[in-house]
């Protein structure tokens, strides 16, 4: 494990976080093109759960507004995983776009994330509607990724991507 | 009418950029993931926005970018439409995409804008060791 973070994910946070796994992979002497995708799927990670985690406390134990991101070395490469609470309202959108990218080819994503880039436009929040698609794209293989109900009206969500040197 | 430069040193997670209509120079290079994109940005486009309404005879803009998070290369893509919009009007406006050699993240990224946006576009490929 190289590195895990757990709690509210702020700009800061993001930062700090996707510039810890630089100069650590950076150390580990990855090359500069593995290094850099890693950073690319980390910062969009983050930046997920910066602005998508809605603010609602659930309960006194559990803050949804708290994430989990961890980056760990594997014989071939390396792995972001992130996991964090979500309403089950919105499972289903985020489960059809996820599905729309799973086991497609490099050639299927880049014209996805081409499509969504001339298309979309950039949401209040901030978001693009392009950070999974360019995860996806970057890691250049099958992610795995899962929605497992926890209580009342939510879910873990739970989305793993990999590197391969 | 003179026009106020912009010159703006890079950060960890915003790039230098440089603005100057006296000394043609438009530049834009380093890593983007700002906080919000749209205030970073935002300025930058009203920039362009009074240039181009007295623009110099031509204007070549270079793009240096190391990393550009998906946030950042959506409002890129709407400073991109917005050289078209000029260049269609009839102004002299080019594109200088720079990427790293062995970048070839960065060189995808500038082939999608030349595919999609109808300016003028180079892409370059410069020494890693620069």
């Amino acid at each position: 494990m190289l590195i895990y973070y757990e709690g509210e994910v702020d700009h800061a946070i993001t930062r700090s976080v996707t510039m810890l796994a630089e100069s650590l992979l950076m150390q580990k002497d990855m090359s500069r093109a593995l290094v850099k995708k890693v950073f690319n799927i980390l910062v969009e990670c983050l930046q997920n759960l910066d602005k998508h985690l809605d603010n609602a406390i659930v309960n006194k134990k559990f803050s949804l507004k708290t994430g989990c991101v961890c980056v760990f070395e594997e014989t071939n490469g390396i792995t972001v995983a992130t996991a964090n609470l979500i309403s089950n309202n919105n499972v289903p959108t985020l489960k059809s776009k996820l599905e729309a990218l799973h086991n497609k080819t490099k050639e299927e994503i880049r014209k996805i994330y081409k499509e969504q880039l001339a298309m979309g436009r950039i949401s209040e929040k901030g978001g693009a509607g392009l950070g999974f698609i360019d995860m996806a794209r970057k890691s250049g293989q099958p992610f795995f990724f899962s929605f497992d109900s926890f209580f009342d009206d939510y879910s873990v969500f739970y989305i793993k991507f990999s590197v391969s040197n | 009418m003179a026009m106020e430069k912009i010159d703006m040193p890079g950060s960890m997670d915003s790039p230098r950029v440089i603005l100057d209509k006296d000394n043609n120079i438009f530049e834009i290079s380093g890593k983007s993931l700002p906080e919000n994109v749209n205030s970073f940005y935002g300025p930058l486009i009203a920039w362009f926005e009074e240039y181009f309404k007295m623009p110099n005879p031509e204007t070549v803009i270079t793009m240096k970018m190391d990393y550009i998070n998906t946030a950042s290369s959506k409002i890129l893509l709407s400073l991109f439409l917005m050289f078209e919009k000029s260049s269609l009007e009839g102004k002299k406006i080019k594109v200088n995409w720079f990427y790293q050699e062995d970048d070839e993240d960065m060189y995808d990224v500038g082939e999608e804008y030349a595919e999609i946006v109808n300016v003028p576009f180079e892409i370059i490929a410069y020494d890693s060791e620069e």
